[in-house]
């Protein structure tokens, strides 16, 4: 007895922890949740914490950056996360009239409802998928194929895209092969490079004499806040009050259809998600703060889903989420290991039961609601004023520089830093160029890693 | 033909560019990159040579010393936010009906389609908009685009 409450107070230190952690790295702008949220997950399996502490430490920090990354996206028109760039610009027309505590609001009232209406659909949708594990597990590669292609024509460079996604899933191919000749294997890397991409190619481009003339600038930047208007009393203001009946229904559909498609990047869902939704407002400002409202859920639903379905059904990393931020729950070795040929599992998947997986997939939802949520409901605006008056860019800059730094030296040295700087400046030029946004470029090195493999032996 | 940049900015700031989405001064941001790296991989290098042999495993020593290494950047990065001021002017008051309200709204238009009339509205979000302060502003540039569209 004493051996289980000791594993539930660790669980539930460990989720409170996650919380507060990551509710701070949200509200720095810029940050990748696979970049931030994986090595530290990493690191608290590697400590050893139990089954559940693992769980919760990583739910609770995924839900609650997923809420405080609203914070710089809505009041600084900088995205809190590469999760929050399909909202910058509704975001940014928001904060340009005046109004970013709204906007900030809607997204944060979105997230709560969502990351409720997740949790138990993932465990849902796991249960039904598992009789048919094998037969999935067979087909991933070809799945993540067409998820790739479609994500790509759903990108701003449609074809364009697809047809980018060759080059660039050869060149993570190439690179992999590379690294492998000097027995290292890198992954954390690639996905730092991507995310990062969008800030190397502005720094690289910075420093060319073409591109010099676009970006210079002579006057400062002017930024506006609006006046504070509290529409509650208390600390905690009801979600359903901050949205109307139309943006919670909508919100909560949204969740609902995109914890089934754990299979795409959850950017892309995001993408879709706000499009459908704001297709069908008819006024401007209602299209705005609903779309916002739709999109900071969908942050949250496919990546909950997205690592809680393929765990729960599989133990296997068949989705993006599953591949990036949530990776270390799936495959840590030596104590969480996953053989992809013969399909033995050894991680949370054969140590927490389905109710487990249910019951504190809730309470970290609780946890990180309980923390983040009123946090940047309250102080989102004196924050926002912290941060636009005494944080300069250069500084946010300054610390990426050196977070890229030290995860590329950490996971494979200087050989590391040479894949992030080249995945890097040629995805953020073909973002940039060709409109090809760092979730095709996701989907284009899960392709490398499970498709081409597949794709060659099928060759011979 | 010769390649010119834009005119100085006045002040100790040098040239500023749009970087990423914001506003940097070019010489302090040069000097940024350089204090961000040197102090986060001092740190890390640090952490690697005196905490990391203490751990029961490499692996586990390791992620530690990656752990301290973040904190270097964030280290780095309050250094940087100290010596080098946001290029941002904050302004607190907004008038409504500004012109650049308008302009706003002008884009929405180009981009998201029509702005749509306020008296369609549920009376919740109609309610919600006049809490902001933003439903005349909506009504006014709905009514002047009616009507331009009927002198045309």
């Amino acid at each position: 007895m004493d051996g289980l409450l000791y594993e539930i107070l660790i669980a539930l230190g460990l989720g409170l922890l996650g919380s507060v952690l990551f509710s701070a790295i949200g509200l720095i702008s810029g940050t990748d949740e696979t970049t931030t949220i994986a090595p530290v997950t990493l690191l608290v399996v590697l400590l050893g914490a139990p089954p559940a502490g693992v769980f919760t430490f990583w739910m609770c920090a995924a839900v609650s950056k997923h809420m405080t990354h609203a914070v710089p996206t809505a009041l600084l028109g900088i995205p809190g996360d590469t999760m929050a760039l399909p909202l910058l610009q509704q975001a940014s027309a928001l904060r340009n009239l005046g109004a970013p505590h709204i906007a900030l609001r809607k997204m944060l009232a979105g997230s709560v409802i969502s990351a409720f209406i997740a949790v138990p659909l993932a465990v849902l949708f796991a249960v039904i998928l598992a009789p048919f594990g094998s037969y999935i597990t067979a087909s991933a590669p070809w799945l993540f194929i067409a998820a790739s292609v479609l994500i790509a024509y759903f990108s701003a460079g449609r074809w364009a895209s697809i047809i980018a996604l060759i080059p660039f899933t050869l060149l993570i191919v190439a690179l992999q092969g590379f690294t492998a000749g000097h027995d290292v294997k890198l992954g954390v890397s690639y996905f730092l490079g991507i995310a990062v991409g969008p800030l190397v190619a502005e720094l690289v481009s910075a420093a060319s004499p073409l591109e010099r003339k676009r970006m210079n600038r002579s006057e400062l930047r002017e930024t506006t806040l609006a006046p504070d208007v509290r529409g509650w009393g208390g600390y905690f203001p009801n979600p359903f009050r901050v949205l109307d009946r139309s943006q919670t229904r909508a919100t909560a559909a949204a969740a609902a259809v995109t914890s089934a498609t754990f299979v795409f990047s959850p950017v892309a869902m995001t993408v879709i998600a706000g499009e459908v939704v704001g297709a069908r407002i008819k006024h401007a400002y209602h299209r705005l703060t609903s779309v916002l409202a739709v999109r900071n859920g969908v942050t949250e639903s496919p990546s909950t889903a997205g690592a809680l379905t393929p765990l729960i059904a599989f133990g296997l990393p068949l989705s993006p989420v599953a591949a990036g931020p949530a990776a270390p729950l799936f495959n840590a070795p030596p104590r969480f290991t996953v053989n992809s040929e013969t399909g033995v599992v050894n991680n949370l998947h054969t140590m927490l039961s389905v109710p487990e997986f249910l019951i504190w997939g809730l309470v970290s939802v609780v946890i990180a609601t309980a923390i983040a949520y009123p946090f940047a409901m309250n102080h989102a605006r004196s924050a926002a004023v912290f941060v636009a008056k005494r944080i300069s860019h250069e500084a946010i800059i300054a610390t990426f520089v050196g977070l890229v730094l030290v995860i590329g030296l950490w996971e494979g040295g200087v050989l590391a830093l040479l894949v992030i700087l080249t995945v890097g400046l040629v995805g953020g030029l073909l973002y940039r160029v060709l409109g090809m946004n760092t979730g095709v470029q996701f989907m284009g090195y899960y392709a490398a890693v499970l498709s081409v493999p597949a794709l060659l032996k099928l060759i011979g | 033909m010769t390649d010119r940049t834009p005119a100085r900015a006045a002040g100790t700031e040098g040239q500023l560019a749009e970087i990423w989405g914001d506003v940097v001064s070019r010489p302090q941001l040069g000097k940024a990159i350089l204090i961000g790296a040197a102090v986060s991989l001092a740190v890390y290098g640090i952490a690697l040579e005196t905490i990391a042999p203490l751990a029961a495993t490499p692996a586990i020593g390791k992620a530690v010393a990656m752990l301290a290494g973040i904190i270097g950047c964030i280290i780095g990065g309050a250094i940087c936010a100290r010596a080098f001021r946001p290029k941002r002017v904050v302004v607190e008051e907004v008038p409504t009906g500004a012109m650049w309200q308008t302009e706003v709204l002008d884009q929405l238009v180009q981009e998201g389609g029509p702005i749509g009339k306020v008296e369609d509205l549920p009376a919740s979000v109609a309610g919600e908009m006049k809490e902001v302060g933003l439903y005349d502003l909506f009504r006014d540039y709905e009514r002047n685009r009616a009507r331009s569209g009927e002198g045309n």
